[in-house]
């Protein structure tokens, strides 16, 4: 058993590399001097694009330590978005964090650590992991949520996100321990497979099956499990609010879709109303509740509720055929991209206005920064689905796979709330275009350079995959 | 197994603080007015209590012995076990004690073990 | 006899976890919980894994009751502070949770004696448990290892914070 062949290390280089850099940010910090803060950075950027390289060249695959992890296309679609969030936020991230002072040694490695539970998340093999990997994500998540103090409600942020993710965690546990009492295993794969076997009318499997559910759906913010997002993402610093409701919500989703598309399958008609009917109110509430916001990171963060439903959609439509599963972690991408650079070029335009995250600080930008004003125009298109960016492709699968899968009225909801999702984000760029920038507001002062060329790649990124999809969708069809 | 033995204890130990607190009630001097209690007899009443809030930091020690109650914890079944594990399994326990030992290292720097 | 002791732990548990819940005063709250550790305990002895018991004791009992004592005490909450101490939306939390639990109990009448289908249970000595979480288990265990390191930080970077303000 525990010879190195069922250990498989080499699958999890990724993983090890990610957490061996955390390690290393934290033992530079406490045996290195004050100065060397540069010296946080440069690890956690060699041990992500190593992780990254490794994620896409894997040196190999499948089941690794006894079946405690797996690594399939799933995993490496995961782990790649996963991965190229943290590389958008290290690259762009600098001057969000030396402006607010935030500690960097404790950032760098919480958020390494953060990525190493998320993505023994995504590649979890057993319900085992896949509690261990949401505990490590949420624990460090938890964490950086808090870092900053110099504003009222950071603390309040972490608590309320500390106080919803333990009971989350909870509900999850509780499901796990039905499950595993019906089934007599945590292995995922030996789950589906004792459930082709057992009669999947009982209820201890299905009130496993909804109480697992309930935990992953206050995970993913759908509602009506996602009071806590708004708030959470509000308070937290504009960079760990990028971290969090991009790269957990992927992983979190892939988490999902992991245990609840193979291992549960056999007993999806026990969670496939529940899931359909959250979805429906999630679209709903989440797009209306963005209409009436006016600080821009709440709106994203109701916005970031009704794409949640969108890519419920998606898991619903792959528990029917697990080819639509490409249509989520395909929209993953986009969608982590998209939000990651809102939320830092957002909180950094704001910087020069009122400070406040509101949607005013975007009057005027095109004429202070006609770039910048570029930039937004297009990931708030790709978000609200307009072609030619990814965003559009991505719905498309998503709806259409809704559509295949027999959910012809949920695949028309989603198309409605779009519609008007596309009111409060043409209103960003409207206020970008052509409103002035309000009276007696300082000079504008260019913005950090590193930042406007890495969220600009993304945003170029965003178009390139929105007009050869196939780049990135046959990394994601390979499961 | 026997757990007669181990609720006996229990009891016994409880015996032995509820006994211990009956003793001190029953032999401790008491003073006949209340006032005889207080720090001083006379003089300006009190307001509030003396204690006052601790500093957020001291938490953490109280953290660090978590931390290495749960390594302890983990240790034994390893010792228990070594002989079958063999050296694959002294490399996964040195792994984790270097990450716990990484924990106590950084909290050492961080003079979260100096008394403030 | 197994039967009797098995309901009257459950009975103390389920009491100290709605007096955890209830008190008003959170030493005592703490104290309900320390009655549901150990009651927690002797299911685990119940179940013939007496190591689990001593974990549960050591770290539950002992190491994480002290913790909340700690912070508790030396938080010093005077009583008008506690009075105003409800989560804004707090309550509805409750919708969920009362969700859950009619649930599981309704599955729990409706399932009868024969719901658990799973092999038989593992063998409770310390050699086996050594031998499954080092060799199946080797990687939620060291996730473990990060998990406290991480938490250990996190703790570190928060309360710092507020050393460098005075």
């Amino acid at each position: 058993m525990s010879d190195a062949s069922s250990l498989n290390l080499l699958s999890l280089l990724p993983e090890m590399l990610v957490a061996l850099a955390g390690l290393l940010v934290i033992l530079a910090n406490a045996v290195g001097r004050d100065s060397a803060d540069g010296a946080h950075r440069w690890i956690s950027l060699l041990g992500v694009l190593s992780a990254l390289w490794f994620t896409l060249n894997p040196l190999a695959t499948g089941a690794a330590m006894s079946g405690t992890a797996v690594h399939d296309g799933l995993a490496m679609a995961g782990n790649t978005v996963i991965l190229a969030v943290l590389l958008l936020l290290l690259l762009g991230g600098e001057s969000y964090l030396k402006s607010r002072r935030i500690p960097l040694a404790e950032y760098h490695s919480l958020s390494l650590f953060a990525a190493t539970g998320m993505m023994s998340l995504v590649s979890a093999g057993d319900l085992v992991t896949v509690f261990m990997g949401i505990e490590v994500l949420s624990i460090s998540l938890y964490c950086m949520a808090a870092l900053l103090n110099e504003e009222e409600g950071g603390r309040e942020a972490a608590l309320k996100y500390f106080l919803t993710g333990s009971f989350a965690s909870g509900f999850l546990l509780f499901g796990m321990a039905l499950v595993f009492g019906f089934t007599g295993t945590t292995n995922l794969d030996a789950i589906a497979h004792s459930l082709t076997s057992l009669d999947t009318d009982n209820w201890m499997l299905i009130g496993g099956a909804l109480l697992m559910l309930i935990g992953f759906l206050f995970k993913v913010s759908v509602a009506p499990f996602h009071n806590w997002a708004p708030d959470v993402y509000d308070g937290s610093p504009a960079i760990v609010t990028a971290f969090m409701s991009t790269a957990a919500k992927a992983a979190a989703f892939t988490g999902l879709a992991r245990v609840f598309v193979p291992a549960l399958g056999e007993a999806a008609d026990a969670w496939i109303p529940m899931l359909a009917l959250c979805a429906a109110l999630t679209m709903i509430l989440g797009n209306f509740s963005a209409l009436v916001q006016d600080s821009f990171k709440r709106m994203l963060a109701y916005s970031g509720v009704a794409h949640a439903g969108y890519l419920l959609l998606g898991i619903l439509a792959a528990s029917s055929d697990s080819a639509h599963m490409a249509s989520v972690l395909f929209y993953l991408l986009p969608y982590a991209l998209i939000n990651g650079v809102l939320f830092l070029v957002g909180a950094a335009i704001s910087r020069q206005r009122s400070g406040k995250n509101l949607l005013d600080d975007f009057k005027g930008l095109a004429a202070d920064s006609p770039l910048l004003a570029i930039l937004i125009t297009v990931c708030l298109l790709a978000l609200a689905g307009i072609p030619p960016t990814a965003g559009f492709v991505g719905k498309f699968y998503l709806f259409m796979g809704a559509v295949d899968a027999g959910h012809v009225g949920l695949a028309c909801l989603g198309i409605l709330t779009s519609v008007v999702s596309v009111y409060f984000y043409l209103r960003v760029i409207v206020y970008a275009w052509f409103h002035k920038a309000p009276a007696g507001s300082a000079p504008w002062t260019p913005l950090d350079g590193g930042l406007v060329l890495v969220t600009g790649l993304s945003a170029l990124l965003l178009l390139v995959l929105g007009v050869w999809p196939n780049l990135w969708l046959s990394i994601t069809a390979t499961i | 197994m026997n757990y007669l033995i181990v609720f006996l204890e229990l009891l016994l130990s409880m015996a032995l603080v509820v006994g211990a607190l009956a003793f001190s009630r029953l032999l401790a001097p008491r003073p006949a007015v209340q006032t005889e209690s207080r720090p001083y007899e006379c003089g300006a009443e009190l307001v509030g209590n003396a204690r006052v809030r601790f500093h957020a930091g001291y938490y953490l020690v109280a953290l660090l012995f978590l931390v290495f109650d749960v390594e302890a914890a983990f240790l034994y079944p390893w010792a228990m076990a070594q002989a079958q594990v063999g050296l694959v399994g002294l490399i996964e326990i040195v792994v984790f004690i270097s990450i716990l030992l990484l924990a106590l290292v950084y909290a050492w720097k961080k003079r979260v073990l100096e008394w403030l | 006899m197994e039967n009797l002791v098995f309901i009257l732990l459950s009975l103390l548990a389920v009491l100290g976890g709605l007096g955890t819940v209830s008190m008003r005063n959170p030493v005592h709250s703490v104290l309900c919980l320390l009655l549901t550790m150990l009651c927690l305990a002797g299911h685990y002895i119940l179940l013939q894994a007496p190591f689990m018991a001593a974990v549960q004791i050591i770290v539950y009992a002992g190491a994480i009751i002290i913790l909340f004592l700690f912070v508790i005490v030396l938080l010093n909450l005077r009583d008008d502070v506690l009075k105003r101490r409800t989560l804004p939306m707090g309550r509805l939390y409750y919708i969920p949770a009362g969700l859950a639990v009619m649930l599981v109990l309704t599955g729990l009448f409706r399932a009868g004696s024969n719901w658990i289908s799973g092999g038989p249970a593992p063998e409770g000595t310390i050699e086996a448990l050594g031998m499954e979480l080092f060799t199946k288990w080797v990687y939620p265990f060291e996730l473990t290892g990060v998990l406290l390191l991480a938490a250990m930080v996190g703790a570190v970077a928060m309360t710092r914070r507020d050393k460098e303000e005075g």
